[in-house]
């Protein structure tokens, strides 16, 4: 199936849309839901853009996180009623602006959508056949390549797993 | 450029919910929407119209794969940045539950005014 | 997730699709390096059988499969198995270097230490991830006169005593 510019912008508001009701519905359940909605129809637009690897991965990760929030919610039943205060409005106006001054900066070194300039890439592309007769080229490159960046990752989720259980355990306290 | 401006719109959709709504719920799934965006921005960045994926197959002859495929690189880096972001929603989720043992609600503004 | 889990559809339904599910993460782990997936995709499928069984069978029958004292001795193996991959560059010259042949093109064992790499970091995603749904499984929070405690069952044995 070929990529035309027309689906994937209709992909991206539907997506879009799955976001905003997620941020504004009242109900905590309906919320969490929305987002595995923008979550899935993002693994979509990353099988279009050419990246099943990773389209594998967001479908798998996007369903756990589901269980795991809505296992979390499970304990409060009463609605989202809290409005927004004209506080966090400002906060949010002053942020956006200050980020859309760094973005209209970007958007004169960034290059058209679909023609990029593939620099660090096309040595890997190259290579990965070639020396080490690896043909999947994410592949050779998360774990060969790049390989300290999953070493640091590894860490990472280690770290995390840690609080989550310590942050979880019942031995130990001595404030009760 | 549109594509571009509709990433922007879902980056603000999830920082209006990390720093406008008041519960810790809302707030975790703003916190991914921001995950969401700035991946997809990452694949938008390598995407070439009529790419196919880094992946040689048999049929197929080096010179068409290294002119057709697209960059590997931010692949690779979303790759280990979206099992990252499920360890962290898992943390966070963890910290929710600590915080509604001790306060029984959600809602950050009650949280606070039963803290003194 | 409680105890007890779902409805015996479900318990059918899922013990015959459970060992697909553990199939496609192998074999997404075991070609990883030829085709799309890798220890990062494998990992994640085998969690979600995992929580399959978990959310169909309740806690007791999982953990009499996967303990959790096991998975979290996974989890550290995993990750310093792939540091000793890492390490055996030092054989040759220096950090991460891929020492080992890289035999044909399109075959299974190719590509040198990738397939070594790939095995480890998806034994420490799978169990690593399953330790943490566990964990978040096996806190629950119960009323009593005080209010809402915190309390955290090991296994249904434990939580009648």
């Amino acid at each position: 199936m070929t990529l035309n510019l027309p689906l994937l912008v209709v992909l991206m508001l539907l997506m879009t849309g799955g976001c905003v009701i997620s941020i504004t519905a009242r109900s905590l359940t309906s919320s969490v839901v929305s987002m595995g909605t923008a979550g899935l129809i993002l693994s979509i637009l990353f099988l279009l853009l050419g990246a099943p690897d990773i389209a594998i991965v967001q479908v798998f990760v996007e369903i756990v996180a589901l269980i795991v929030l809505l296992s979390t919610i499970r304990r409060e039943t009463r609605a989202d009623m809290s409005s927004s205060g004209l506080y966090g409005v400002l906060t949010l106006i002053i942020f956006a602006l200050f980020l859309f001054v760094f973005m209209l900066h970007g958007s004169e070194i960034v290059r058209p959508f679909g023609q990029p300039v593939i620099k660090m890439g096309a040595e890997y592309i190259k290579a990965s056949p070639v020396l080490l007769k690896a043909p999947n080229t994410v592949t050779a490159t998360v774990l060969d390549f790049r390989g300290y960046d999953t070493l640091g990752e590894a860490t990472v989720i280690f770290t995390a797993i840690a609080g989550v259980i310590v942050l979880l355990r019942i031995k130990g306290r001595k404030d009760e | 450029m549109i594509v571009y401006i509709i990433v922007a719109l879902m980056f603000f959709t999830g920082l209006y919910g990390i720093i406008a709504k008041k519960n810790i719920i809302k707030i975790i799934v703003g916190i991914n929407i921001v995950g969401y965006a700035s991946n997809l921005l990452f694949i938008l960045l390598g995407y070439k119209w009529g790419g196919i994926a880094p992946i040689i197959t048999e049929d197929m002859t080096a010179v068409y794969f290294i002119e057709k495929a697209v960059d590997p690189l931010p692949q690779a880096l979303v790759l280990t940045s979206i099992v990252i972001d499920l360890a962290f929603v898992a943390f966070l989720a963890a910290l929710a539950i600590r915080l509604f043992e001790r306060y029984g609600t959600f809602d950050m503004d009650k949280i606070r005014r039963l803290k003194g | 997730m409680n105890d007890k889990g779902m409805s015996e559809i479900v318990k059918g339904i899922s013990r015959i699709v459970f060992p697909f599910i553990l199939l496609y993460g192998l074999s997404l782990i075991l070609y990883g390096h030829i085709t799309p997936g890798g220890g990062f995709s494998g990992g994640v499928v085998i969690t979600g059988g995992f929580v399959l069984l978990l959310l169909a069978f309740g806690k007791g029958y999982v953990f009499r499969i996967l303990p959790v004292n096991i998975a979290k001795a996974l989890d550290s193996a995993g990750a310093l198995g792939f540091l000793a991959i890492a390490l055996l560059g030092f054989l040759s010259s220096s950090f991460f270097y891929n020492l080992l042949p890289k035999g044909y093109i399109f075959h299974l064992w190719s590509a040198g230490t990738i397939i070594l790499s790939n095995i480890m970091i998806g034994l420490k995603i799978a169990s690593g991830l399953f330790v943490a749904i566990a964990v978040l499984s096996m806190a629950r929070l119960i009323h009593t006169k005080e209010g809402i405690k915190y309390k955290q069952s090991r296994t249904t044995e434990e939580e009648d005593q």
